[in-house]
């Protein structure tokens, strides 16, 4: 249940209409009847419009009954793909030890976060008041053992370590993906992508040249206190110079990008005109203007949430432009652009700064929705009741089919011959990520129903198609169908 | 359909042309019986320059340039000419956004991608698809958002359906059937309950950045839909034998002469053209039965329709002169007025100025234009005029340079026509600027005429 609910949207891997059209011509082309009259009738309803609508509607009936066995196979396939299985236990299979290199990783960062935020929400958990019904609720909730996990996986870790999802989140528009999981731009998307591009490659140049300016001029700065150390040490980083030059990109009209791009390139000029101006000469070297220290301290500040957010959407970004298709030049410039921490820093994806800390994630939402008794209970903030109400409508009937399903992973778990292995697929973050993993799989397959039909009631020869004897009645039927279309279409009840 | 016996008579009744001729004859045959009928005298045919004009904003969106104005009065051969602009790269093109603009409006809507379906309609038109392919195309389109173009028509009228693909493909509206019995018209609330369960089958899912449409077979159960013409479909691929039901019905053949005749003509034989109803008759019933027979007969093909269209001499008809006339504009004894599309204006203040940078500016002023509540349609109201003022505004902020000090050369590029002796008197020792600004901002500028 819980993975038909997750992967409905993204098992529909249906062939647009247009290629099924040419492949049931194909298809209706390369019948050989030979004698068999039904073959032949076939092949003439094939012909008609009535008879390609009642034949897709069987290859899309296939491809229907392909989706449901892929969605149930979908986890037995992910252990396939991985492991062999011998004497009822499962070993890694050659060539996937990078897998289990990953895999692991993301488990050990996945329970250190769980093991900072458990105990804070534990104790929020036996605290809670019991009325109204609310706080009950919310206190079984809490309490259950898979709860923070399923949190976690579905919430937090998206904000404190993205996936590639959180960067297509936002260039959904530009980016589509193809059967092969890889991303291109689609002819539709091309205008909206160049302006992206454009963007990308004009931060990604200025400032690098900014920076590269700024090191010289910093050079002849003096070591004067820490926050000129400071300076001195991040003057080289474009994204310093990426934050000093945003302002001219705030508020940016999509119509109007090159004009808002000619103001960033005049605002890095600006600002090597201008910043010598902040600074006096010393024999020791030159120091900041008291006036300008703390409008510097201030984008130092804005320098270190900048970082934290690049270095969050680094590894995403790397994932993105290595899945994008080659011989694109579009996607050349992406692959730039996205070498680019200053650009990172730039979209709008909400992620780093505290918001990157689960720890302080969970604190803050607990403060909004619960607060503290005199006597140290903690009960529901009326004004969120309502709210809170509707979100944890059936929480616990939803956590039992998730656990449900869950469990399916565990029984593979079981099996492993690896004991890292075994602790993460019977772990609650192990058996989350195989339903990850195993969603993005199943995203790129398209079942192919036609072929499927095709090949259940034809045999292919030399001199082509050859229909079985056992499918003529279903072939009859088809006819039949086709011919009672054609005489609905010619209904015409309208009078003028 | 059946109309090829009515359609012989009618050329018979109205003078039809010899084998082998061109059949223009046939739509002028019939109106010059109309007029005769009701004793309407025909408005002056246009001149060979307001003809290109008129030609090319309705098949390339955009007036002509002065060269080729100048090379169309050395040599005017019309039917060239307009199989010169069909062949071109700029019809498909703009064509594509009239019925973007048509389907979609200028909207954006449940995330559909507006582009997505503009580019999906130029490629069809490019290749010559014909009419009745796109449209059972867009009624039954399933796939990706931003990637198979035809899903966004389905998409962006995702709230009742039934309503936009009726008023779009057969002129009919089933609006006040949603709640009720229509009261001056045939159609009741079990007719829009039955054509809208066409579309109980479709499966809305948003992805990543797009949106996935399709249709789930298991949700073809229950009480089967039922096409105006009583049609139902035979098996769970209902959205696409609504397709075929549609493009095999009659009211698709007139709806779709009628729009045509619409685009061209700025009134349709119906008017409004999505508005067939039982109290809204055609103005001139054997015309709209003519072209219709004609689209089916010509395998429902827009450039052969065009074609037959602006060879008419109806096409030709003045819109000058007289006073305003509806009995005449509505037998188009006379040309209506009609205001340019936003994308219109844009492209021919860059091809009156010659401006590249006008041109590289058009994406972007569209697109301003798409986060307004524009339905479809809106050239027929003044809302429309609004926008292009309003666009117009925009543009005439930062014009480029005017290609010509001459106020002569300005009035050819801007107006495909010399000034007169009082404008020129007026003009006299304006700042070509001033021209160009007082141009672009005349009604003879914005509108087809």
């Amino acid at each position: 249940m819980r993975l038909t609910v997750l992967l409905a949207p993204l098992l529909l891997g249906i062939a647009p209409q247009e290629d099924l059209d040419r492949r049931v011509d194909d298809f209706a082309a390369k019948i050989a009847p030979g004698d068999d009259g039904v073959a032949a009738k076939l092949k003439e309803a094939l012909k008609t419009r009535p008879g390609k609508i009642v034949l897709r509607d069987r290859a899309e009936k296939a491809a229907e009954t392909l989706r449901r066995i892929a969605e149930r196979d979908a986890v037995p396939d992910y252990f396939k793909a991985r492991f062999e299985e011998k004497d009822g236990v499962f070993r890694l299979r050659a060539g996937q030890e990078d897998y289990r290199k990953r895999l692991l990783g993301e488990a050990a960062a996945a329970k250190a976060d769980l093991d900072r935020i458990r105990p804070v929400v534990a104790e929020v958990a036996e605290s809670m008041v019991s009325e109204p019904e609310i706080n009950a609720r919310l206190k079984a909730y809490l309490s259950h053992p898979a709860t923070l996990e399923s949190i976690y996986h579905k919430d937090l870790r998206r904000q404190t370590r993205p996936d590639i999802y959180v960067l297509l989140r936002k260039m959904g528009e530009v980016f589509a993906q193809g059967e092969d999981g890889r991303f291109f731009v689609p002819e539709a998307g091309r205008d909206k992508a160049r302006l992206y591009a454009k963007v990308g490659e004009t931060v990604s140049r200025t400032t690098a040249d900014s920076a590269a300016w700024l090191k010289t001029f910093f050079e002849g700065v003096a070591p004067f206190d820490e926050l000129h150390k400071r300076l001195k040490a991040d003057a080289g980083d474009p994204l310093f110079s990426g934050i000093l030059l945003q302002k001219a990109l705030q508020n940016l009209d999509p119509n109007d990008v090159d004009s808002a791009l000619r103001k960033y390139e005049e605002r890095a000029a600006e600002l090597k005109a201008k910043l010598p101006e902040v600074f006096m000469d010393t024999p020791q070297g030159k120091i900041l203007s008291e006036n300008a220290a703390g409008e510097v301290q201030e984008k130092l500040g804005d320098l270190d949430r900048a970082r934290s957010k690049a270095r969050l959407l680094r590894e995403p970004a790397r994932e993105l432009v290595s899945r994008l298709r080659d011989g694109d030049e579009l996607n050349d410039s992406f692959r730039k652009a996205f070498g680019s921490d200053a650009v990172l820093a730039l979209l709008d994806v909400d992620v780093g700064g505290e918001d990157s800390d689960a720890l302080a994630i969970v604190t803050a939402r607990i403060k909004q929705a619960l607060r503290k008794r005199d006597d140290g209970k903690y009960e529901v903030i009326p004004e969120v009741a309502e709210e809170l109400g509707r979100e944890l409508k059936d929480p616990v009937q939803n956590q039992a089919k998730e656990d449900r399903f869950l469990r399916v992973i565990s029984m593979y778990g079981e099996k492993m011959d690896d004991p890292a292995l075994k602790a993460v697929f019977t772990s609650w973050h192990g058996r989350h990520e195989v339903e990850r993993v195993a969603k993005e799989t199943l995203a790129s397959k398209n079942p192919d129903g036609l072929a499927w039909w095709i090949d259940r009631h034809f045999e292919k020869g030399a001199d082509g198609y050859r229909l079985r004897p056992a499918s003529r009645p279903e072939i009859e039927a088809i006819v039949a169908e086709t011919e009672k279309l054609r005489k609905e279409a010619g209904k015409n009840e309208l009078k003028d | 359909m059946s109309s090829r016996t009515s359609v012989l008579f009618l050329l018979l009744a109205a003078g039809a042309p010899a084998a082998g001729q061109a059949p223009a004859p046939g739509i002028d045959g019939i109106l010059a019986a109309h007029w005769k009928g009701a004793g309407i005298a025909p408005a002056p045919l246009v001149g060979d320059a307001e003809f290109l004009r008129r030609l090319s904003l309705d098949l390339a969106g955009r007036i002509p340039s002065k060269a080729e104005l100048e090379a169309f009065l050395r040599k005017p051969d019309r039917a060239a000419k307009i199989d010169e602009l069909l062949a071109s790269p700029e019809f498909p093109r703009f064509w594509s956004e009239v019925w973007t603009a048509w389907l979609n409006g200028y909207a954006a809507a449940f995330d559909s991608n507006r582009e997505g379906l503009r580019f999906w309609l130029e490629k069809e038109i490019r290749e010559g698809a014909p009419w009745d392919r796109i449209v059972s195309r867009l009624v039954s389109a399933s796939g990706v958002s931003n990637v198979d173009g035809s899903v966004n028509f389905i998409l962006h009228n995702g709230v009742d359906p039934a309503i936009k693909v009726s008023r779009a493909f057969l002129g009919i509206r089933l609006d006040c059937a949603k709640c009720h019995d229509h009261p001056f018209d045939r159609w009741t609330q079990k007719h829009f309950e039955e054509m809208s369960r066409f579309f109980a089958t479709i499966r809305r899912e948003n992805l990543t950045g797009s949106v996935r449409v399709s249709d789930a077979s298991d949700r073809a159960g229950g009480p089967k839909p039922r096409f105006l013409t009583g049609s139902q479909p035979v098996t769970a691929r209902w959205r696409e034998e609504l397709g075929y039901f549609i493009t095999e019905s009659r009211p698709f053949g007139r709806a779709f002469a009628n729009r045509l005749w619409y685009h061209f003509m700025g009134r349709g034989i119906v008017d409004p053209p999505d508005d067939f109803s039982l109290r809204n008759k055609p103005s001139v019933p054997a015309l709209l039965d003519f072209l219709a027979a004609e689209a089916e007969t010509r395998a429902w093909d827009l450039r052969s329709m065009a074609r037959l269209i602006c060879l008419s001499d109806a096409y030709r008809r003045s819109s000058a002169g007289a006073p305003r006339d509806p009995k005449a504009e509505a037998a188009f004894a006379r040309r209506v007025l009609k205001p340019l599309l936003p994308e219109q204006v844009i492209d021919s203040l860059a091809v009156a100025l010659d401006s590249d940078a006008l041109r590289q500016r058009r994406a972007a002023a569209l697109r301003g234009l798409l986060g307004r509540s524009f339905g479809e349609d809106f050239s027929l109201t003044w809302r429309h005029r609004e926008t292009v003022q309003d666009l117009m505004a925009k543009f005439a902020l930062d014009l480029p340079a005017p290609p010509s000090a001459s106020t002569e050369d300005l009035y050819l590029r801007m107006l495909s026509r010399r000034p007169t002796a009082r404008e020129r008197e007026l003009l006299r020792g304006r700042p070509a600027a001033e021209v160009v600004s007082a141009l672009a901002h005349s009604n003879e500028f914005y509108f087809g005429h």
